[in-house]
């Protein structure tokens, strides 16, 4: 990287199913007033605008980055949009990130959002518009199948059952309980989670997250930039995206090779070789239950076929070995184009030591990650996979 | 960020209805052709890294080459890779229970969508024990009359 990159500030609406006191502008301006707030700034101290939004079937808007580029900060600067599907917020703050590192610019904010609850169908009849109209939409392929499916093959492969994914549940439903952003706030037990009705099996309705309305903000700034602006900014360490192609059966959530050549190169830049001694806190982007069992051998915590082993121990919870999602995570608030950032954002939190009641202690480096895009089922679609490493420190 | 509010919230009612014709291009038109008029399945394999698409593809993402004409008839018999029992009503879905099945066929190594049919859907839970990943599945098509060029020309059942 050119220069040092660090998170200064961070701002989120609440989660929740239908934000009915905002039209969209409003919740943008909202959530800006509070990311800036954050960092004690004025919109004026921005130099550039990255704008995240996923895809136009949830909110029922073409362009909503173009009705809301004022109320985003953007009035006489310049502004791009990414989509990159439920990856979006991650990559927003990567290309924040590229904006600053590459000189051109100081500070830049990173917003983005989507509102799921404007569509009065089911949600998932709009995410399905993405697959190839030919050969998958027939099938009516959306997150249910595409990701039951990519949870039986895991369950295979990795060794675990819906006792594990169940605890996993349980755990970001009741860390979402000290976040007060967080959309579904459950407190719920091992036998509500295992009596549960199947969304598709053996998906059951609390391993699966719920559709939100909300907004998140990013501030990133140079190193000259975030000194003067906090005296805790959340550094940039490392970081790293890539594009693939997923296929249930053949690499989904269990693909450890892919998200192998994701995290590692992220990584190295941040000079981490044992990630599970190094880190103290993950945020990654965890819609549903199963995939955070995946993830601790895809993030490179443990071996394959000890993720079982690390549920039962509890290594994720608060209070765990390493805790993942302190927030609740993507399983209690998915709003699509904003989950990502999130992930992000809360790391960033937590790095910051700004997390109250979801803080974990002596936080030195957090990992973030954000996934999205659209399952390949033959006619093939591209995943987007992001990864950040945040530190106290610079290195 | 205001919770509560004195004002009487409108929300305004609108939808999209944009018709489109997707232009299915030469590689799909002749996939789909095919299973009209032959009930057959015909896929494109890679001369260089030996891969079969189904459905076909006119080129490899991988080695980076066009497959025109690179045409391979598929055995329509193959695998269950995994599958999903659908059980919730969604937007232009068909009424569940269903079962999406993302099956190998023949020589290829790509899991295509497929609803998988002929099971008892009564009791969920006994067919999610009973499917298992491997369980070989064959192709079942429609009658000519009833084929359209569609995906849905045929579907896949378990070989019993």
């Amino acid at each position: 990287m050119s220069r040092r990159v660090a998170i200064v500030g961070t701002g989120q609406t609440k989660y929740k199913s239908k934000h009915r006191t905002y039209a969209s502008p409003d919740m943008y301006f909202e959530v800006m007033k509070s990311c800036l707030e954050d960092a004690e700034l004025s919109v004026n101290d921005i130099d550039a605008v990255v704008f995240g939004l996923g895809p136009e079937s949830f909110d029922g808007v073409n362009g909503v980055d173009k009705w809301c580029s004022d109320a985003a900060g953007a009035l006489n600067k310049p502004l791009m949009r990414i989509n990159t599907g439920g990856a979006t917020g991650g990559s927003t703050v990567l290309a924040a990130l590229d904006h600053v590192a590459s000189g051109m610019f100081d500070v830049v904010v990173a917003v983005s959002g989507q509102r799921m609850g404007e569509g009065t169908g089911h949600p998932q009849y709009g995410l399905g518009l993405g697959f190839d109209p030919i050969l998958v939409r027939p099938f009516s392929v959306n997150s249910l199948p595409i990701f039951s499916g990519d949870a039986l093959t895991c369950m295979n492969k990795f060794g675990f059952g819906e006792y594990h994914m169940a605890r996993i549940a349980v755990k970001n439903h009741l860390n979402a309980l000290n976040n007060p952003y967080a959309h579904l706030r459950i407190n719920t037990t091992m036998e509500e989670a295992l009596k549960a009705k199947y969304l598709s099996y053996p998906l059951r309705l609390l391993d699966m997250c719920p559709s939100s309305e909300g907004a998140c903000a990013v501030i990133v700034a140079s190193e000259e930039k975030a000194k003067k602006i906090t005296s805790r900014p959340a550094w940039i360490n490392g970081f790293n995206a890539g594009t693939t192609i997923i296929n249930p059966g053949i690499g989904g959530a269990d693909s450890t090779t892919t998200w192998d050549k994701i995290v590692w190169p992220a990584y190295n830049m941040a000079g981490i070789d044992n990630p599970r001694k190094q880190i103290q806190v993950a945020e990654p982007y965890i819609p549903i239950s199963y995939q955070e069992i995946a993830a601790y051998a895809a993030f490179g915590f443990c071996k394959p076929n000890e993720v079982a082993k690390l549920v039962e121990d509890g290594f994720g919870e608060m209070g765990g070995e390493v805790p993942f999602c302190p927030s609740g995570g993507c399983l209690c608030s998915n709003t699509i184009g904003c989950s990502g950032m999130a992930r992000m954002a809360e790391a960033a939190i937590q790095v910051m030591g700004k997390g109250d009641a979801r803080q974990v202690e002596n936080v030195r480096t957090a990992l973030a990650t954000a996934g999205g895009g659209l399952f390949g089922t033959g006619g093939m679609t591209a995943f987007f996979l992001d990864v950040v490493v945040l530190g106290a420190q610079p290195n | 960020m205001t919770e509560t509010t004195n004002v009487e919230l409108l929300t305004v009612q609108s939808s999209w209805e944009i018709p489109y014709a997707y232009s299915a291009g030469e590689t799909i038109s002749k996939f789909l052709v095919e299973l009209r008029d032959n009930a057959r399945i015909m896929a494109t394999k890679c001369p260089k890294c030996q891969t079969v698409l189904l459905p076909p593809r006119s080129f490899c993402a991988t080695c980076f080459i066009s497959l025109k004409d690179q045409w391979v008839e598929i055995e329509p018999v193959g695998k269950l890779v995994t599958y999903s029992i659908c059980t919730e009503k969604i937007t232009g879905a068909p009424e569940p229970p269903y079962i999406v099945a993302f099956v190998t066929l023949g020589d290829s190594s790509v899991p295509m969508a497929q609803f998988l049919k002929g099971m008892d859907l009564s009791d969920l839970d006994k067919v999610g024990k009973e499917l298992k990943a491997g369980m070989p599945v064959k192709a079942v098509f429609k009658d000519r009359a009833d084929r359209k060029a569609s995906v849905l020309d045929f579907h896949v059942e378990l070989m019993r």
